[in-house]
């Protein structure tokens, strides 16, 4: 004869096994994700470019970041018009900024954008040039746009490290500067010119955070 | 098959000491005493709501019972339960025969039923007469046709304690003749069976043992001792409302 103590049903066990099988997938994940985290590489500068974040002040930082939404429309405008570029009263009919004479306009120097095309059968290329109105407050930026059709969809401007945007933003600090003849990141750096890097994520985080 | 009558008996004796029971905090069992001796029909009686359904699940270890439930087996283990009722989906085109298969055998239903099973499931449900129905669809079944497929199925393997939740509730004539006799044939056995039953008239010609249950032991002794007028009316008194 053997005696059966008939246990009570309990939820504890349960309990217990849930917050394991939780504990275990919270573990996975986590030993997934570090495995996975790859630490951005730190952009390093070369002589002729300048950090949108350290080297700007901020009436030429707003200039800088509505250039940069600008040229993403302008390229945008580029591949669903058949080739044709926006002209600077496109631009203007469309409030885009920086090119629209709005208030932010007015207090960032008043640039005056001009504009030329340099397109052959392959290659379109474009840039704005805005020189200030107002010296003391900005100096002068250029925007290159270039397609490369040769190589559909692949759009190259430059050294190749560099072409990650179909698009490039240069800077002078001078205010009665020509349009340049070349484009070619080289040419524009003997120049003078100095390329302006969009500041990323961290640098944002470590401006916040310090 | 049925074997012949042995002494002593196969079932267990079941020992039930102070068991409560509390579901969100209202009171179903509380202070549960009482003995089932071995190879004993014992009948469980008791107004609706009682909590005698909840000492049935917690005798076979659903509920989150307080106190001590022992059984104190002398040869097999096996324990049949025949449920109140069976909740599924009418629609599944489950037959008798699958559902039976289901019981016995890991392999699924739908592949086949190993032939070993095949005779088992056949005789278990010669017993209740359901033989002649192993191709009909259970969803197809009446109730007390149901109720018999169910205590077939917890005559597989030949259980040493047969737990009973009302399988004489809706059914027929038929039925529950065949149930009964089946009943008396187990108690020939010695199997331990422990039945909940509303009829009092059976409880008193069948029973070995009896024992009221409204939250906690009314009475309990054998039907002759403790059936008596008072004692019914009091226990089933205390749930009605009257005219």
């Amino acid at each position: 004869m053997h005696t059966q103590v008939v246990k009570p049903a309990g939820s504890s066990r349960e309990g217990l096994y849930f917050v394991l099988t939780t504990a275990v997938v919270i573990a996975v994940a986590a030993i997934c994700i570090m495995h996975r985290t790859k630490a951005e590489p730190e952009r390093v500068l070369f002589e002729y470019q300048i950090s949108g974040y350290k080297d700007l002040n901020s009436f030429k930082q707003g200039t800088f970041v509505a250039l940069y939404t600008a040229a993403m429309e302008i390229d945008a405008a580029h591949d669903n018009n058949e080739g044709t570029w926006l002209s600077v009263k496109d631009l203007q009919e469309r409030f885009m900024p920086p090119f629209a004479h709005d208030r932010a306009w007015a207090m960032s120097g008043k640039l005056i954008w001009t504009q030329k095309i340099l397109n052959n059968d392959m290659i379109h290329a474009t840039a704005y040039l805005g020189k200030p109105s107002i010296s003391d407050i900005s100096g002068s930026f250029l925007l290159v746009l270039l397609h490369n059709h040769s190589t559909e969809g692949d759009y190259q401007i430059g050294e190749p490290e560099h072409d990650e945007e179909p698009f490039k933003i240069w800077y002078s600090g001078e205010t009665a500067v020509d349009f340049p003849e070349k484009l070619s990141v080289r040419s524009l750096a003997i120049m003078g010119w100095k390329e302006v890097i969009p500041y990323t994520g961290d640098d944002e985080m470590k401006r916040i955070k310090g | 098959m049925l074997t012949k009558n042995e002494d002593p008996p196969r079932g267990p004796s079941i020992c039930f000491e102070m068991v409560g029971l509390s579901l969100s905090n209202i009171t179903i069992l509380q202070d549960v005493s009482f003995t089932v001796k071995a190879g004993d029909m014992h009948c469980l009686i008791g107004p609706n709501g009682g909590g005698k359904t909840s000492l049935i699940l917690s005798l076979l270890g659903q509920m989150p019972h307080t106190g001590r439930i022992e059984i104190n087996w002398t040869g097999g283990t096996t324990i049949g339960y025949v449920p109140q009722v069976l909740d599924f989906d009418r629609t599944l085109p489950v037959t008798v025969n699958n559902f039976m298969t289901m019981i016995c055998q890991n392999m699924p239903a739908f592949i086949r039923t190993r032939k070993r099973y095949k005779d088992i499931i056949n005789n278990a449900l010669r017993l209740v007469s359901m033989d002649t129905k192993g191709e009909r669809r259970l969803g197809k079944l009446s109730g007390g046709e149901m109720q018999r497929v169910l205590f077939a199925q917890a005559l597989i393997p030949f259980p040493d304690l047969l737990i009973l939740d009302e399988p004489g509730a809706g059914i027929d004539s038929v039925g529950s003749r065949v149930i009964e006799e089946i009943i008396l044939v187990l108690k020939k056995q010695k199997v331990t069976m422990v039945w909940i039953n509303h009829d009092l008239k059976q409880v008193k010609q069948m029973a070995d043992a009896v024992t009221c249950i409204h939250k906690q032991v009314l009475f309990s002794g054998t039907p002759d001792e403790v059936l008596t007028t008072e004692r019914v009316f009091q226990a089933f008194g205390t749930t009605s409302t009257g005219p």
